[in-house]
């Protein structure tokens, strides 16, 4: 079933792609995508393109698929590794999401951090506590590596 | 993107022509076939993809049947048990004289270590050491505990001490394995009208004991044997009797709760004037009143029960407030 799904998805996307997010396979195999978000432009990330691996389990849509940045973001909820701390990705997520429906949140994520439940806390303490720092800090860390 | 024509299931995008279930509340369709494998794959916290309402019932719209997904155990396990027993007779028949040859073997050796045998709660079905009562007739094994709240369910005052077996009624005797270790040895195990047990293992239990004490001599022990094998051949004969009675009672009382439910349901579903646990006690307390106006015989013609329900329901609710 779930290459059946991914595939559907696939042509889904094609067909009528999402503002400022795209995703397809790497190379033959279907299981494994690469996607680009564009930086919302009421965000320290405007401006800058995120690239994203999207791995699917097998049992895909009943398991979340993998999301991870490959492209360095200095966001509360996002560490080193790309990692995401999204629920929808991990104990929320529903067989009736979609990749674009997941990207669109991970676009809301970067213009709405979510401090209260970081997965960096140094990121997140200065996101509380001194807005204009992390917006800076944000907006060089674009600049260096998205743009 | 499409429209009413051609519904897709969320789950596996692909037209949903057939194999469809509605769930219950939300009304979200899927196939069945994948929104099962969705709750299944769910430990806890089965709620619908669409909208994360959690899933009580779902309907198989090919087949109009409802399935409710919160079913209690205790309430399919008599059958289930016996399923799986029918499943294991085909491959194991009982064979009388590989029992009477075991018996002979356990005489032979006083002094060995007790037999194996897979010690099951004959309510609850789970194999612990806290099973403490057995019966010396026909070898069901039982938590008191579990006797307790089987009583209180049927409404049966006198059971309350939890003394007797709860399908041949004779006396229980108490059962002490915290102390022994023991394994479950398929080989010798006899599977017999949908029990999986070692048919000799209390006997041996018994016998065992009796040798250990010293004072009874090998004729002595001849005897206890053949008096206890035409017991439980008895037994036997008294429990499919009451298993067959009870498997009755279970369809009358099925019955009389789906005027119950089917009432309850508007409280819960519709209004949401009560919660799932009130709903469950609401349910078990006018439910049992019911059975017990009916004298445990479904009479469709001679009592209306969905206004008997209500009037109780009405009564329960009422208390809550």
């Amino acid at each position: 079933m779930s290459l059946k799904r991914i595939t559907k998805e696939l042509n889904d996307l094609g067909r009528d792609p999402p503002t400022s997010c795209s995703a397809g396979p790497v190379g033959d195999d279907l299981y494994h995508w690469q996607a680009s978000i564009m930086g919302p432009p009421d965000s320290p990330y405007a401006g800058g393109v995120f690239f994203l691996s999207i791995h699917f389990p097998t049992d895909y849509p009943f398991k979340p698929p993998k999301i991870s940045f490959t492209t360095k973001i200095y966001h509360p909820n996002i560490n080193a590794n790309g990692n995401i701390c999204l629920d929808i990705l991990k104990d929320q997520w529903s067989p009736a999401l979609t990749i674009s429906k997941v990207l669109l949140s991970i676009c809301s994520l970067l213009t709405d951090a979510n401090p209260d439940d970081p997965l960096v806390p140094e990121i997140a303490h200065i996101y509380k506590t001194d807005r204009a720092k992390y917006e800076a800090t944000a907006k060089e860390w674009t600049k260096k590596y998205a743009i | 993107m499409t429209g009413q024509v051609s519904k897709e299931c969320p789950i596996c995008w692909d037209s949903m022509a057939d194999n469809v279930a509605k769930l219950i509340p939300c009304q979200h369709e899927f196939h069945l076939s994948c929104i099962r494998k969705w709750y299944h794959s769910r430990i806890s916290d089965r709620t619908c993809p669409n909208c994360r309402v959690e899933i009580r019932e779902l309907i198989d719209m090919d087949h109009n049947v409802n399935i409710n997904l919160t079913l209690q155990l205790d309430l399919i396990f008599d059958g289930l048990v016996d399923n799986i027993g029918a499943q294991l007779m085909n491959m194991n028949i009982r064979d009388e004289q590989k029992i009477y040859q075991e018996q002979n073997i356990v005489l032979e050796s006083e002094t060995q270590e007790v037999r194996l045998m897979l010690i099951q709660c004959h309510i609850c079905g789970d194999s612990d050491a806290e099973v403490d009562r057995c019966c010396k007739h026909c070898q069901n094994m039982y938590h008191a505990g579990c006797l307790r709240q089987l009583s209180a369910e049927v409404n049966d005052n006198t059971e309350s001490s939890g003394g007797h077996c709860a399908y041949c009624h004779e006396q229980l005797i108490p059962l002490n394995i915290g102390t022994r270790t023991r394994i479950w040895n398929p080989v010798d195990t006899d599977i017999y009208r949908g029990m999986i047990r070692n048919r000799n293992s209390i006997l041996t239990e018994i016998l065992y004991e009796s040798s250990q004490s010293a004072a009874v001599g090998s004729s002595d022990i001849n005897q206890t044997c053949n008096l206890e094998m035409n017991d439980i051949d008895h037994s036997w004969d008294c429990m499919e009797r009451n298993r067959k009675r009870k498997e009755i009672a279970y369809q009358e009382k099925c019955q009389i709760q789906r005027h119950v439910r089917g009432i309850l349901d508007d409280y819960y579903y519709g209004c949401r004037k009560i919660t799932r646990e009130q709903y469950t006690e609401i349910n078990r307390r006018v439910s049992r009143e019911l059975y017990d106006l009916s004298g445990g015989i479904y009479q469709n013609l001679n009592m209306d029960y969905d206004e008997q329900a209500r009037r109780l329901i009405i009564k329960e609710v009422e208390k809550l407030t």
